[in-house]
């Protein structure tokens, strides 16, 4: 007995002893992701978690400054001709792929029109109508009309430059990533991590940390606890409740962001007693945004009342009636005129967070006579019961990099079995959303987009609940972090300082 | 001996193929389509529906079955939806790691367990037999899951001893996850382990011993542990078994990159290929483990050898 | 006949008196007793609009005090009271799934065993098969596959449940087939599904009910292991593992989100074991 514990004593201080050890300089970055990604193919998704992947290991014509605004990345600059048809864009020379090879137009040309076949991109690749290799350094876009939507696009992952030489050879960029940017793959262990080596001839520089080492934890808390531990550098979407334990230790940092995407209890305007706009009314009215918030995402987020995310150009809270008020809920209900008990809302949730939101809102409703029922459903069933348009309700959220790009996914009715999962279908709506992406100047563009958001407030298609914060954390090491409002960041440009 | 064998090994093969027609009729009765999963909210219904006839999904569910259990019968599994690799492939870059956790839950548990069970057996009714017996009933009313998180809460958080998330490629990063996963069998051996020895403590041949002056030592150790070793073994088999269906959620705790969390994923993503190709290597692993256990049986106690001939 | 009735009577107290012997499994019994009333009385206790579902955000996350013995959750709702009302979800989907899995699989486990041949080789070829996959992968699967409602979830636990049934009945009844007092009703010419039923079943029971204790303790588990993979119950209603699962954000900063409802599933596991052994031994002390 006594042995026994002896022995069980001598085996933890081993333990002890062990974690003591190893400190060494710095030269490996590990970063802790919530998803895997099922491939690293740039065209092949439409989610952040693979995107951030993308941007490591690849560069587009265009990125995205930290004001969200569209700068040449592997292009030096570009040229709109006189019509607003016809782009010109002078490549930078002599950027390298990771295979050695050098960036042409033709690598442009190639890419872009490989990405126009895909269909999880397909709102990427629609702006342009051709492209052509017009010098060795020269690619020219043609579009349908002035759209200045096209910037943006080819700042996204689905635009970004692949070698055509691999392309054609049918190289698996799938498992495989091979392009301009910052990091060169080495190895993906399945499960557990993908591993990324420096590129040295990177056009910006050689990032400081010479490799890097990508971590999949679903578990949001065990992200934070690793982080905490020492096991990782960095944490991608930290569990709110566990902020301000990162906030009180001096050797890590929190990083929040005020992100761009608008989460929404999303409302079927085709289903039911929602056809009716004093329904979707009342039902707004009925919501407390606040407790939503607090609940959800633990008091970190902006409340959001437009049916459009606030923080670019265009967006208004005009035409909005959804202030937390449930006489006012009542008497909407009263101008529909039928049983609130008969109203069928059946919210579904695909995470944790969103079934927190959910039971606040089941609350909420069931103060209004309304009986809302929460549905748990994993990502694939959710995709297909919402995209035909069989749902009543869920909770969802949309990021896009531009007002017209989310007007256009999410209100335009050519996007009704796509995003448009209201399925609001106005031809005035989609009228304005068309004109303000031919709009030349800024403030052109502005004026319709007040337009067209005061008109598409007024329906109340769904409901706003609020526009979350993207929360990082590192440790207080890592310096010269900085992420775009759409999550986005630029590892190579991060440094160490002990 | 061998014929039995290679009779049980044949036996295995209409099992495996009725488990993947029940498996193909759960996921194709499932709501949500691969398809749509795999192009995501921006494809029309047209590439969608293209995709389906492509994947070869708008055929009937019998035809789609026959032609996977074609493919099957000629070591394909297939192709995951998702990533477009292989099944084989995707599965066998995380099975050693499963089997790894596995094996080392194994491992821990039989060497905790069998000292446990011996000395409460060898002291009945004295403190360490109602203590260690207490801890063995608590260990197999403990949740899996529930356990990790408290070694995680003790161990990684606060202590700092162990990683909080499972390291494939270090013991330090093997010790919480497979003390999870071992607290379960181990405490069942434990359990069989001491009633066992108690039944046998009581035969005569240990009295002769006794009788004859062998120290109370060499009784225990070399004639009373090895007969006590038979239940102890089967249950050792059946709870290998238990591991790997266990291994599922603790993977989850532990972000452990192994077949199970695999499996799961699979399932919440349609992946039908994948959630196949796992649940028959679960299987197999289960069937050849039983076959095993009934395999050492025989050569432990020779009065079952005879049976089989 | 009176005979057997008499002799099961005198069974059955035998086996009281023997159980009561054993301090474990009465202190199970007893405390498997209080989770039943308390299930059952849950609504005297507490008003499940007010204390249960009803959100209050001025006392989230409070730790444990005099006014919530067990503190808050996230919604501000009292944790006991939902660890309570939790028990009704937990047991009743246990109750439910092991007893059809019981009634079913004895059905067929009992002809298998009776009639043996085709019959039996039949049903032993599917039970080998649901034997093959292991019942936590099989739950899981149905689960995702089919939806989270309380209906697939008694379904696909009840449904992996059976083969055990199955096998543990075909075993006592082939080993009944052959014995006298059978051989007797059938030389009287009784019908087969009276010998079954008044002859061979009630000496089967008693391994039956050992297992159905030890697989409500199982099933209790698997349901939480479920629900922890975000596969159980639907919200608002409280379970043992959705609670548990929903603590998980909170762990670091309120562990006693994580701890207490650990704990209730334990301690009902706990008695529902040792009241398993109890029993176990007492209607047959041969194998103590």
């Amino acid at each position: 007995m006594k042995k026994l514990l002896g022995l069980l004593l001598a085996v933890t201080m081993l333990f002890g002893m062990a974690s003591l050890a190893a400190a060494e300089a710095k030269d490996t970055l590990v970063v802790a992701a919530p998803d895997e990604s099922a491939n690293l193919s740039t065209t092949g998704h439409d989610a952040l978690q693979t995107a951030y992947l993308n941007v490591l290991s690849y560069n587009g014509l265009m990125k995205l400054d930290y004001s969200m605004n569209p700068v040449p990345d592997l292009a030096e600059s570009y040229e709109v001709s006189e019509d607003g048809c016809t782009w010109t864009f002078k490549l930078r020379e002599g950027v390298k792929f990771h295979d050695g090879t050098e960036c042409t137009a033709e690598d442009v040309v190639a890419s872009m029109i490989a990405a126009q076949s895909e269909p999880n991109v397909a709102n990427f690749t629609k702006d342009y109508t051709k492209v052509e290799a017009t010098d060795k350094y020269v690619v020219t876009i043609t579009t349908d009309g002035y759209n200045s939507n096209l910037l943006y696009s080819l700042a996204n992952h689905a635009n970004f430059v692949l070698p055509k030489a691999l392309l054609e050879s049918g190289h698996d960029f799938n498992a495989e990533p091979v392009g301009t940017g910052a990091y060169k793959f080495v190895k993906w262990n399945h499960g557990d991590s993908i591993e990324f080596v420096a590129n040295e001839d990177y056009y910006g520089g050689a990032p400081a940390f010479k490799n890097l080492i990508w971590r999949f934890i679903p578990e949001g808390t065990t992200r934070s606890l690793e982080l905490e531990g020492g096991g990782v550098d960095f944490v991608i979407d930290v569990d709110a409740a566990n902020m301000a334990g990162i906030e009180a230790n001096d050797a890590l940092k929190m990083i929040v962001v005020d992100s761009i995407s608008l989460q929404f209890l999303n409302l079927n305007d085709t289903k039911g007693a929602l056809q009716d706009i004093n329904v979707r009314k009342a039902i707004n009215c009925a919501i407390n945004k606040q407790a939503v918030v607090q609940i959800a995402e633990n008091g970190h987020a902006m409340v959001a009342y437009a049916q459009a995310p606030i923080g670019f150009s265009g967006a208004t809270d005009e035409g909005c009636d959804t202030e937390y008020n449930v006489d006012k809920a009542k008497e909407y209900l009263a101008a529909w005129g039928g049983d609130p008990a008969t109203i069928e809302l059946s919210i579904i949730c695909s995470n944790d967070a969103k079934v927190r939101a959910a039971q606040v809102i089941q609350s909420n409703l069931a103060d209004i006579g309304i009986n809302a029922q929460i549905e748990r459903m994993d990502l694939a069933t959710y995709l297909d019961v919402t995209a035909a348009g069989d749902h009543t309700a869920f909770i969802g959220g949309y990021t896009a990099s531009s007002m017209v790009q989310y007007l256009m996914m999410n209100f335009h009715s050519s996007a009704i079995g796509a995003a448009n999962k209201s399925r609001l279908n106005m031809p005035e709506v989609d009228a304005l959303i068309e004109k303000a992406a031919a709009a030349r100047t800024t403030e052109e563009m502005t004026e319709i987009l007040l337009q067209v958001n005061t008109l598409i407030n007024e329906q109340a298609p769904q409901v706003s609940l609020y526009q979350n914060q993207k929360l990082y954390a590192s440790k207080a090491g890592v310096e010269n972090v900085n992420v775009l409002p759409n999550g986005y960041f630029y590892v190579s440009e991060w440094t160490w300082a002990e | 001996m061998l014929k039995y064998i290679g009779k049980r090994l044949l036996a295995m093969i209409p099992v495996i193929l009725g488990v993947t027609l029940i498996v193909y009729l759960i996921m194709s009765l499932a709501p949500g389509d691969p398809a749509r999963t795999i192009l995501g909210e921006q494809a029309t219904e047209e590439q969608v529906a293209q995709l389906r006839s492509e994947m070869g999904l708008d055929q009937p569910i019998i035809v789609q079955y026959f032609r996977y259990i074609w493919n099957l019968l000629h070591g394909d599994l297939g192709r995951s939806y998702q990533s477009r690799i292989d099944v084989s492939t995707e599965i066998f870059s995380r099975f050693p790691n499963t089997i790894k956790l596995a094996l080392t839950a194994s491992l821990f548990s039989v060497i905790l367990a069998l000292p446990l069970g011996i000395i409460a057996a060898v002291r009945q009714n004295t403190f360490f037999d109602s203590f260690s017996m207490f801890v063995a009933i608590i260990g197999i009313s403990c949740p899996t899951f529930w356990f990790g998180l408290i070694l995680i809460l003790v161990f990684a958080v606060n202590l700092k001893w162990f990683p909080v998330s499972g390291q494939v490629d270090n013991f330090k990063g093997m010790v919480l996850p497979a003390l999870t996963l071992a607290f379960n069998s181990m405490a069942s051996m434990a359990r069989v382990t001491r009633s066992s020895m108690l039944e046998v403590i009581r035969q005569d041949y240990i009295r002769t011993a006794r009788a004859k002056g062998v120290s109370n030592r060499n009784v225990i150790l070399r004639h009373a542990v090895p007969n006590a070793m038979i239940p102890t073994v089967t249950v050792i088999g059946l709870r290998i078994g238990g591991l790997l269906a266990g291994a599922v959620i603790c993977e989850t705790v532990f972000s452990w990159p192994g077949i199970g969390r695999l499996l799961v994923q699979s399932i919440q993503s349609r992946n039908t290929p994948v959630v196949l190709g796992c649940i028959i290597i679960f299987s197999i692993c289960f069937s050849l483990v039983n076959l095993i256990v009934d395999i050492l049986y025989a050569f432990i106690d020779p009065r079952i050898k005879s049976q089989y001939q | 006949m009176e005979k057997t009735e008499f002799k099961q009577r005198s069974m059955l107290v035998e086996t009281w008196k023997r159980l009561q012997k054993n301090k474990g499994a009465m202190i199970g019994l007893a405390i498997v007793l209080i989770l039943f009333l308390l299930a059952i009385f849950a609504g005297v206790i507490y008003d499940y609009q007010e204390d249960v579902i009803k959100q209050d955000y001025n006392e989230l996350l409070q730790g444990p005090s005099a006014k919530h013995w067990f503190g808050t959750d996230e919604l501000g709702r009292d944790l006991l009271a939902r660890i309570i009302y939790g028990s009704r979800a937990s047991l009743f989907i246990s109750f439910a799934a092991v007893a059809l899995a019981a009634v079913i699989g004895c059905f067929f486990g009992a002809i298998s065993g009776y009639f043996g041949g085709k019959v039996d080789s039949v049903i032993m070829r599917l039970t080998d098969i649901l034997l093959a996959i292991p019942e936590t992968l099989f739950a899981i699967t149905l689960v995702a596959a089919l939806g989270t409602s309380t209906f697939t979830l008694i379904i696909a636990l009840a449904i992996s449940n059976i083969p055990i049934y199955c096998r543990l009945l075909r075993g006592s009844v082939m080993t009944q087939r052959g014995s006298e007092h059978v051989e007797a009703a059938k030389a009287i010419g009784a019908r087969t599904s009276t010998i079954i039923m008044q002859h061979i079943l009630p000496n089967c029971l008693a391994p039956v009910l050992v297992q159905f204790t030890l697989s409500i303790a199982t099933t209790i588990l698997t349901i939480s292991g479920l629900s922890f993979l975000g596969l159980g119950v639907s919200p608002p209603t409280p379970e043992w593992g959705s609670l548990l699962s929903s603590s998980r954000s909170y762990m670091r900063e309120h562990t006693y989100l994580t701890i207490f409802p650990g704990l209730a599933i334990m301690v009902t596991i706990l008695s529902l074991n040792l009241l398993g052994d109890g029993l176990r031994d007492a209607l047959d002390p041969r194998l103590r």
